[in-house]
This record gives structure tokens, C-alpha cells and sequence, in this order.
């Protein structure tokens, strides 16, 4: 950030006391992908009012992660990306899965990491939304019934 | 527009003052004038705030196209990827934005528009070479493809905007100080009437009169030789034939021999006609009655009608049916359902739950409606031409309820130049009538040009529908429509003679339609719209009290039509405003009366009511000038 804009300049959008936290939450929100912190700090660029508050940020980050559940939402996989975002592994079961994979890595709605191995987690923007967790819910449930069965 | 649409707006025009190099910009747009709209802004207000010239590109490869076929890749390519990717070199200096513009895009469009995308991110480092920023307008249908066929592209976009229409004809009507009687605006309401509550009665009539236009289809029972004299039947058997030889005619919509020959049957003694017979008689009667808009008399018959005999299930059904449809044609909607309940129902289950759906909407039971039409399939793998009428009643439904994207989507695989030519007459005429609304739906989203060729689309002319009004009907649809799009092009004189058009179509589908109470509401908007424009009225206030007189009737006691409310409260609007110019006292009066009227419109689920709703308030309740 400090290369895009100068310290004077992150004093006046985000308040001098406040810039640490105000990085902070962007760099989480990021999922430390630069080009989306570039993106938002854009994006909080066009706003009319500085420095930028905590709900100001907090709105604007809302704002921004409706793109990702939007084609979260429009996928048809939500039980895949619960699966990511509990396991960190990407591992499709079938063509759809495959193709919804696809689909999140090009459009960043799953994001790849490499520590000494790779590993997989959900945009930040993703990782707490509800239905996750239901379908996290559901996907256990869908396993459970032969065990229940056959006890 | 809400303010977070507005909020979008202004954040994209400080986005692109601010921007110093390129940048990709998206901006979802709820229609084509959502889109217009923007582009006007853009040019009206960056130069201002970057306080240097703009050179606006629009790339728009529906700009000035004369045929209304789907996009071919070629076309996309020529029109929008190489003036864009390997621009000349004064454009690739910052200065100049680039605007794809796919805002008019149609749903027969997407797979292409897809191509393109997907060609545009193998292309993507040539965007490298732009100065200036990109700003690509896209419809919600869109927004996604984009997304998906070029992730590498969407992925460096600088942000992302959704706009939304800044004001509409519709929304004029309601805002502060607007005068409606004049300009584009003046016709506004044309958004809160479900187009097929005026053109397409047939669909919603149809099962009840199915029976009677297959009759047409019989033999003529008065050539045979009973008839002609040449023995001598039995009593009975002549009055059965009487009976049988009227039902025909009412099925050829010859209303005058058949209520002759039906007052001939009824009058006979019950030694000559048996119970069922008269039974049956007054059932067709009852349908004479009413499409010869004698209602009250056919209401006063079926009062008196008192059925102590036990009629076959199929000639009962036939009686349900007509008392059904002439408290139908009464606008007694709820006593109609309740007696087409008893009604077992015909073995076509699309017409019948087409006619629901229609009735539904017209009594502004807006969530049965919605629930009724996500049962209509819209494929085609049943009957193309059942799935077509499905796709129309969808779409009527979704341009009432201002989804007019999804309108659109129903609707919106066209039927082109010459491939009509297989077709029957009925599926011409219900091309034609598909076409139309099509015109409607792109009118209202703003997109004039689309609207403008769908309405010029040649079609074989057809002659022998099944029913013989179908062609004025449909006429009268397209004159209507053709009317509209001259009022919004602001052109009232070509509005007003198309308007007049649509009457004498109207006039020739009265001669014959069942569907009554749709052809009133479609003469009544045709009238409205006509006096609204009618640049020298020799009266204006006479005309604008027919009109409100003509309302009240039409609405009825019961007040059970919302479609007919819609008018009334219009018609009641245009007569406090041609009082208010003539300084008439009476004008405040009037605006409360339609304020009054305009009242159950709210909580409805339509947007367009409640606007009509809101404008209506301001008309009562006038803001004190400043």
C-alpha cells in the first residue's frame, strides 16, 4: 500500500490512528492477493468522505465480496466450497464439481497458496457465509445415514 | 432509483476523473436506458470533472444494424474487439475511454457475446497498449458470462458498478412538479397494464369456449333436408336441430342468426323441447348475450334460469361455463371462479392453466399469479407453439411486474424474416402478437431501436385462423404498441394516427371476440392514449368525462379488475388535468376521486401501481409552490 500512496496520503484516508487496523482488515479481506487490496483501495478512492471509518471499510468490503457470492451463488457448489473452506484440499467429485472448480479458481472465489505444499482456502469474502455451513451440515448428513443404518 | 444505484453512478464518474492510465471498468446496467442514461452522464459530466476533452469510443454492434438476427462472432469481432485491440494510434492515448456497450444485448445474443468474451481474454495482453480506461456496459444477463468466459480479463477490472435507470417514463409520472399530460412521459401507464389483459382475452375465454368453436367446425345443420322441408320430423327433432344449427352459428360468431334461432328453442313448449334442450339453450344464449355486450340482460337471464333437472355431466359443464364467462364479461371475477370451480375441467391442462394464470393477473393476485406461470413449460420439446403462448403469459406477467429482463428472456428468441412461412395462420398470428410484446418489453427497458425493428418484422400474411377475429386483434396490438413507440420518440402526431388505427382494428375484433372484457380495456387504452395526444380536441373535458364514464363501467360494482382500475384512475388523472388547465374547481375533486380509486393498487406487487399510486397522492395532495 505504502507504494501506491505516500504516508501523508494513508493518513488522510484511513486517519492517522486508525491505519493500522484499516490495513489490516483490507489485507484479511484480500486473502493477500495484491491486486485485490490495489482494487480496493481504489475503490475507497472514490468515496467522498475521509478518513474512511470502520463501517465505512466494513460496508465497502461488504460491497466488494457480493461479487465472489454472487458467482458462488449462481455456481450450484456451495457443498465444494465447504468442503475447501473445512479441508483447505480442492478435490471435485464429478464433471460438475470439476467444472465449478474451475470456475472458482479462474474468478479467485478459491484461492491457491503455497506454503512447502499447496493448499486451497475460500476468498475471505466466502469463507463466512451461512450457507457453508449448512452445506457442510447437509454433506455430513448425506454420509451419516449408512452408519446410522448400520450401527 | 435507489440511492446506492445513484451512489454507483457518481462513483464511477469520480473513478474514471480520478483514473490517470488504463483501467477496466464494469458497469452492470439494469436496461438499455440505464445504459443510455450513463453515457450521457459520461459525456456530459467527465470532461467537466477532469477538466480536459474526452474521447467517448462507444463500441456498440447493435448501433445502426438493420436486421434483427442474432449477432454473428464475425459482426461482434469486427465491431468491438479490433477497434478495440488494435486501435489507431491517436487512441491509445489516455483521453480516450472505450465503451463496449453490450446493454442490448437479447438472450438470442448470449452464446455469442460468450465467443467474444472468451476471444477477448486470449487477446488480453493487447489491452496492455491502451492509455486510456475501458468501461464495459453490460446487462445482468451478462454479468456472469463475463465473469466465466473471461476470468483474465474480468480479474484486473478496477471496479465494478451497478446502475440502475435514473428515471423512466413511469417514474416521471410521480416525481416532483412533473406535468405527465405531455411528452414522453404522457403515456407512462402503458407499464402498469399487462398487455394480454387487453390482447389476449382469447387465451383466458379459450376454455370455456371450446366447445363452442368447435361447433364452427360442424356441418351446417340447417342445409339438411329437415330443415329444407323435405319430410316431415317430429317436433323434438326439429327443435334439437334449431338448437344444434344456433350453437353453430354461435360458433361462427354469427350472433344474430343464433339468438334467432335460440329465441326459437327457448319459446317452444316443453312438449316440443325437452328440459335439456332448453337447458342448453339458454347456456348459449346466456354466451350470445354477453358477447353481444348485453350483460346485465344475461345476468338477468341466468338469475332466472333454475335448472330442477339432472343434465349430463358434458351439457352441465356447458352451462357452468357460460354463467362462468358472463360474470366474467360482468367483471364479477370472484362468482366466476367460484362457479368455473364446478367446471370439470378440459383435457387440455396448458389452456387451462394458461386462463388461470391470465386471471389471476388481471384481478391483481399477483403471487398466485407468479406461482401459476413457474408451472408454464417454455420449452419446446411438448408443442412449440403451446410453449410459445407459455412464454408470452411469462412474460406478460414479468413485464407488469417490472422484470423486464426476464420479459425479455421469454421472449426474446425471435422469430425471423421468412421462417414463419411453415406456419399455420394461428402461428403467425401468435408470432405477431409475441412480436409485439417483444416490442413492449424493449420499449419500456428503453432499447427504441430493438423495439423499432421487432415492430417492422415482415410476416406472410395469413388469413383463416381459428378464430376470425384474430387478425384485428393482433392488429390492433401492433397499431397500439406502434403508437407508443411514436409517443416515446415523441412524435404525437404519428402517435395519435396509429392510435386511430388501433381503433378501426378494435372495431372489426368487436364484431366477432369473445373476449369482451379484454377488447374494453384495449379500447379504453387506445382511447386514453389517443385523447392524451389529440393535439386539437374539439372538447377536452367532454372527451376525458366519456372516458372516465367508460371507466366506471368497465370497472363495474364488484371493482374487481384491477387492469380496468389502472385505467380509470388514468382516465379520472387526465380529466383533473384537463379541469385544473381550464381553472375549474372541480379538478381537486376529481384528483381525490382517483386518488381514492388508485388506493387498493398498493401492496400488490406491482411497482408500476404503486407509482401510479404515488403520482396519483401528488395530484390529491399538490407540495405548496415555493
Amino acid at each position: 500500500m505504502g507504494k501506491r500512496i505516500d504516508p501523508a496520503g494513508l493518513d488522510d484516508l484511513f486517519g492517522h490512528d486508525a491505519i493500522h487496523d484499516r490495513i489490516r482488515a483490507i489485507a484479511l479481506w484480500s486473502g493477500g492477493y495484491p491486486r485485490e487490496i490495489v482494487r480496493l483501495l481504489q475503490t475507497l478512492l472514490e468515496l467522498e468522505a475521509f478518513p474512511v471509518s470502520a463501517k465505512t471499510l466494513e460496508r465497502e468490503l461488504h460491497r466488494a465480496g457480493n461479487t465472489y457470492r454472487g458467482i458462488v451463488y449462481d455456481s450450484g457448489a456451495i457443498p465444494l466450497l465447504a468442503a475447501v473452506n473445512r479441508t483447505k484440499r480442492l478435490i471435485p467429485k464429478d464433471d460438475h464439481e470439476r467444472e465449478a472448480a474451475d470456475l472458482f479458481l479462474q474468478n479467485n472465489v478459491i484461492l491457491r497458496y503455497l506454503n512447502d505444499e499447496e493448499w486451497m482456502d475460500v476468498h475471505p469474502a466466502v469463507a463466512g457465509m451461512k450457507e457453508l455451513e449448512g452445506a457442510e451440515l447437509d454433506a455430513r448428513d448425506t454420509r451419516e445415514p449408512a452408519s446410522r443404518k448400520d450401527p | 432509483m435507489s440511492a446506492a444505484a445513484g451512489d454507483d453512478r457518481s462513483r464511477l464518474l469520480r473513478a474514471l476523473a480520478l483514473s490517470r492510465r488504463f483501467h477496466l471498468f464494469l458497469a452492470y446496467c439494469a436496461s438499455p436506458r440505464a445504459a443510455d442514461q450513463l453515457l450521457r452522464a459520461l459525456g456530459d459530466e467527465l470532461p467537466r470533472l477532469r477538466k480536459r476533452p474526452v474521447e467517448r469510443v462507444c463500441l456498440d454492434p447493435y448501433e445502426g444494424r438493420e436486421s434483427d438476427a442474432p449477432l454473428s462472432d464475425r459482426e461482434l469481432a469486427f465491431r468491438i474487439l479490433i477497434p478495440l485491440l488494435s486501435p489507431p494510434e491517436e487512441r491509445k492515448a489516455h483521453g480516450v475511454v472505450h465503451v463496449v456497450d453490450a446493454s442490448r444485448a437479447t438472450h438470442a445474443d448470449t452464446d455469442a457475446w460468450g465467443r467474444l468474451f472468451a476471444l477477448w481474454n486470449e487477446k488480453r495482453n493487447a489491452l496492455q497498449q491502451l492509455g486510456g480506461e475501458v468501461l464495459v456496459v453490460l446487462p445482468e444477463e451478462l454479468k456472469r458470462l463475463f465473469a466465466t468466459a473471461a476470468p483474465d480479463v474480468w480479474s484486473i477490472r478496477s471496479g465494478e458498478y451497478t446502475i440502475e435507470e435514473e428515471t423512466s417514463g413511469l417514474e416521471a409520472m410521480s416525481a416532483p412538479g412533473a406535468r405527465p399530460g405531455v411528452g414522453r412521459e404522457a403515456l407512462g401507464w402503458y407499464r402498469a397494464l399487462p398487455p394480454l389483459a387487453l390482447f389476449g382475452g382469447d387465451l383466458l375465454v379459450r376454455p370455456w369456449m371450446r366447445d363452442i368453436v368447435l361447433e364452427a367446425g360442424v356441418e351446417d345443420l340447417s342445409a339438411e333436408p329437415a330443415f329444407r322441408g323435405g319430410h316431415d320430423p317430429d317436433k323434438q327433432a326439429l327443435v334439437q336441430r334449431a338448437r344444434r344449427s344456433a350453437e353453430h352459428a354461435l360458433g361462427q360468431r354469427r350472433f344474430g342468426d343464433a339468438e334467432r334461432l335460440l329465441q326459437g328453442v327457448l319459446a317452444s313448449t316443453v312438449a316440443h323441447a325437452s328440459q335439456e334442450n332448453q337447458q342448453r339453450a339458454k347456456a348459449a344464449f346466456l354466451i350470445v348475450l354477453a358477447a353481444e355486450d348485453r350483460v346485465e340482460e344475461a345476468l338477468a337471464l341466468n338469475e332466472s334460469m333454475v335448472v330442477s333437472i339432472r343434465l349430463t355431466k358434458a351439457w352441465r359443464d356447458r352451462l357452468v361455463q357460460a354463467e362462468a364467462y358472463v360474470n366474467w364479461c360482468a367483471g364479477r371475477f370472484g362468482v366466476a371462479e367460484s362457479i368455473d370451480a364446478r367446471r370439470a375441467k378440459t383435457a387440455n391442462e396448458t389452456e387451462e392453466n394458461q386462463s388461470r394464470v391470465l386471471r389471476w393477473v388481471e384481478r391483481g393476485e399477483i403471487v398466485s399469479a407468479k406461482k401459476g406461470a413457474a408451472i408454464l413449460d417454455i420449452e419446446d420439446n411438448a408443442d412449440p407453439f403451446e410453449a410459445l403462448d407459455n412464454r408470452l403469459i411469462r412474460a406478460d406477467r414479468s413485464f407488469l411486474t417490472g422484470g423486464l429482463q426476464n420479459a425479455a428472456r421469454y421472449i426474446g428468441i425471435s422469430w425471423k424474416d421468412g421462417v414463419d412461412n411453415d406456419c399455420d395462420d394461428d402461428e403467425i398470428a401468435s408470432a405477431i402478437r409475441t412480436d409485439t410484446l417483444t416490442a413492449l418489453v424493449e420499449l419500456a427497458r428503453g432499447n427504441r431501436s430493438r423495439a423499432v425493428h421487432v415492430l417492422s418484422r415482415k410476416h406472410p400474411s395469413f388469413k383463416r385462423t381459428r378464430e376470425p377475429e384474430m387478425s384485428a386483434r393482433v392488429s390492433a396490438f401492433h397499431a397500439f404498441a406502434s403508437g407508443l413507440l411514436q409517443a416515446e420518440g415523441q412524435n404525437p402526431e404519428g402517435a395519435v394516427l396509429w392510435f386511430t388505427r388501433a381503433r378501426a382494428h378494435i372495431a372489426a375484433w368487436s364484431r366477432t371476440g369473445f373476449d369482451r372484457r379484454s377488447l374494453h380495456r384495449a379500447s379504453l387504452a387506445v382511447d386514453l392514449a389517443h385523447a392524451t395526444l389529440d393535439p386539437a380536441p374539439t372538447d377536452p373535458v367532454g372527451v376525458a368525462r366519456q372516458l372516465v364514464e367508460r371507466a366506471v363501467v368497465l370497472l363495474g360494482a364488484t371493482a374487481e379488475d384491477y387492469v380496468a382500475r389502472v385505467l380509470a384512475v388514468e382516465a379520472r388523472r387526465e380529466l383533473a388535468r384537463r379541469l385544473a388547465d381550464r381553472g375549474s374547481d372541480e379538478a381537486t375533486a376529481e384528483a381525490h376521486r382517483a386518488l381514492d380509486l388508485a388506493r387498493p393498487l398498493a401492496g400488490r406487487g406491482v411497482p408500476a401501481w404503486e407509482t401510479i399510486l404515488a403520482a396519483t397522492e401528488r395530484d390529491a395532495f399538490p407540495l405548496p409552490a415555493r
